[in-house]
């Protein structure tokens, strides 16, 4: 059972996209703690 | 250059000069005011969910998700990195124990201090041998990787390239304690996904999923099979390695201690949804290798090797940075965890009980220099292939799972019952490694041990007094006195 391009073309998109979402959403939570002074 | 390196060693000497000299200085800056046990070891518990979702993260992030995950998917394909991104499973299972953990412990300091108190002295040995083994197995797999990545990219001597990671983070480490581990993880956990980002981007762009997808049919169809019967198999043990691996680990524990009041639930379950699609997306560059009919020397060389034949020089620095960020933050959370562990439940609960906090902060910079040592002795001979050495360990952290969260959440669990699971659970897991395969371990260890504490526990319940965990709140000086009974 062969795994289709399109297939293996969502998984990889969708990957790449959730890793980037996560670099900002660590920078947005950063100011967050560091605003209401809950960084340490 | 040198042989078939990327990038000249003059190139590779700058980055690791400039980089070193960023990590040393932040961690000292970070830690310059960590006075205390609990400044040093812990971070003050007050570590904030920015930080907190970092650092879980950084940590899993290690140079074996960046280096090891497109050696999987060279030998596994689409299973092997989908295997491994089920790693991120423990981080989130995690999350709800670490609420469990805070609440129940609110003063503790490591996994060992959970062992000895709900199960007693024979679990707890057995605990940590199996505890200290895989740290040091973690940290030479570590060690090795930073030595082979230096050497692919840049044909540095591995055993000079291994040094230089390996005395780095000792040193940023030593001066700042957990708060220079996690301060640094941050700006790494930055560093490395945005690097793996644009690698993905830039991957999809040259050689685009339907060329990569035209050669693996035509030349390694079984990478695109998805009843790749090894591979499945990898999936599950995969799962329980990485279960195995967090819900034993001191720096896991250390992190929940450490972690303010109310964050540790939603920091490991973030990092959790944030990891599951770093292997991914840092191991499908491998299956470029048909496409681009480059040779691989190494298995564990073929995601530098990629990057630089697509990239260049530019992708190579990419690469060679990114890396760098993940070993070092995973290096430097596990010396200081393992350094905890040996501090606290070998240093003050075995050899001297009697250790003032002034003692114990004086040895806590021996300790972290000695496992340092150690490692980089380990390290010194090229013993195994990565994912080899990390698999071997996979026996004997999946024998903890059932122990750890049963001790947890059910009073009846008994420390006969923990102690056997976790001692036959391991040596049953061993033997499968050596005779069907690194990819049964983990499985064989958990379903052993999980057989164990079920039936122990079904036989011979107890009744155990959670007040008995949060009671022990000076926990740092009364080691001696649970030893002595």
């Amino acid at each position: 059972m062969i795994i289709s391009s399109q297939a293996l073309s969502l998984i990889i998109y969708v990957s790449t996209a959730i890793v980037a979402i996560a670099v900002i959403a660590l920078l947005v939570l950063w100011l967050k703690d560091s605003a209401g002074g809950k960084l340490w | 250059m040198t042989g078939n390196a990327i990038l000249q060693a003059d190139t590779g000497w700058l980055i690791l000069l400039v980089f070193s000299i960023i990590w040393v200085t932040l961690g000292w800056w970070l830690g310059r005011n960590a006075k205390g046990l609990d400044e040093f070891m812990l971070a003050g518990r007050r570590v904030g969910l920015a930080l907190g979702t970092a650092t879980a993260m950084a940590t899993w992030v290690t140079s074996n998700t960046t280096m090891v995950a497109p050696q999987l998917a060279l030998q596994m394909g689409i299973w092997g990195m989908i295997g491994y991104s089920l790693g991120s499973i423990g981080l989130l299972l995690f999350a709800p124990l670490a609420k469990r953990i805070r609440e129940l412990m609110p003063h503790g300091f490591t996994s060992g201090d959970f062992i000895r108190l709900r199960y007693g002295n024979m679990a707890w040995r057995i605990f940590l041998a199996i505890s200290l083994f895989y740290a040091l197995g973690w940290l030479v797999s570590l060690g090795m990787a930073g030595g082979v990545l230096i050497n692919a990219l840049t044909g540095i001597d591995y055993q000079l390239g291994m040094s230089v990671i390996l005395a780095v983070c000792v040193s940023y480490t030593l001066l700042g304690g957990l708060r220079a581990v996690i301060g640094t993880d941050f700006i790494q956990t930055i560093v490395i996904l945005t690097g793996i980002v644009v690698l993905a981007t830039l991957v999809i762009s040259e050689v685009g999923i339907d060329r990569m997808h035209e050669s693996l049919l035509e030349e390694r169809p079984q990478l695109l099979n998805l009843l790749f019967p090894a591979a499945i198999m990898f999936l599950f043990n995969n799962l329980l390695f990485g279960i195995g691996e967090i819900f034993h680990s001191n720096v896991w524990w250390s992190r929940a201690f450490a972690f303010r009041e109310g964050v540790g639930f939603k920091a490991y379950l973030l990092a959790g949804l944030f990891w599951t699609p770093v292997p991914i997306v840092a191991g499908f560059v491998a299956l470029a290798v048909p496409a681009l009919d480059i040779n691989i020397p190494a298995a564990d060389m073929v995601g530098p090797l990629i990057a630089a034949e697509l990239l260049g020089t530019g992708g190579a620095i990419l690469v060679f940075i990114v890396i760098f960020s993940a070993l070092a933050s995973s290096l430097d959370s596990l010396l200081a965890a393992t350094s905890d562990l040996v501090l606290t439940d070998i240093y003050k609960g075995h050899l001297r009980p009697s250790a003032s906090e002034q003692q114990l902060a004086k040895a806590a910079h021996w300790v972290i220099l000695g496992i340092g040592l150690l490692t980089w002795l380990l390290c010194l001979p090229r013993l195994t292939t990565l994912a080899g050495l990390l698999y071997l360990t996979g026996a004997f952290v999946a024998s903890t799972i059932w122990p750890v969260a049963a001790g947890l959440y059910w009073r009846k669990t008994n420390p006969t019952g923990a102690s056997l699971a976790m001692f036959l659970g391991t040596v049953i897991g061993l033997y499968c490694y050596f005779n069907i395969g690194f990819y049964v371990a983990a499985l064989v260890s958990a379903a052993v041990s999980m057989s164990l504490v079920l039936v122990s526990t079904w036989i011979a319940p107890r009744q155990f007094d959670w007040a008995a965990l949060s009671n022990n709140e000076h926990r740092i000086n009364d080691v001696a006195e649970v030893k002595s009974s």
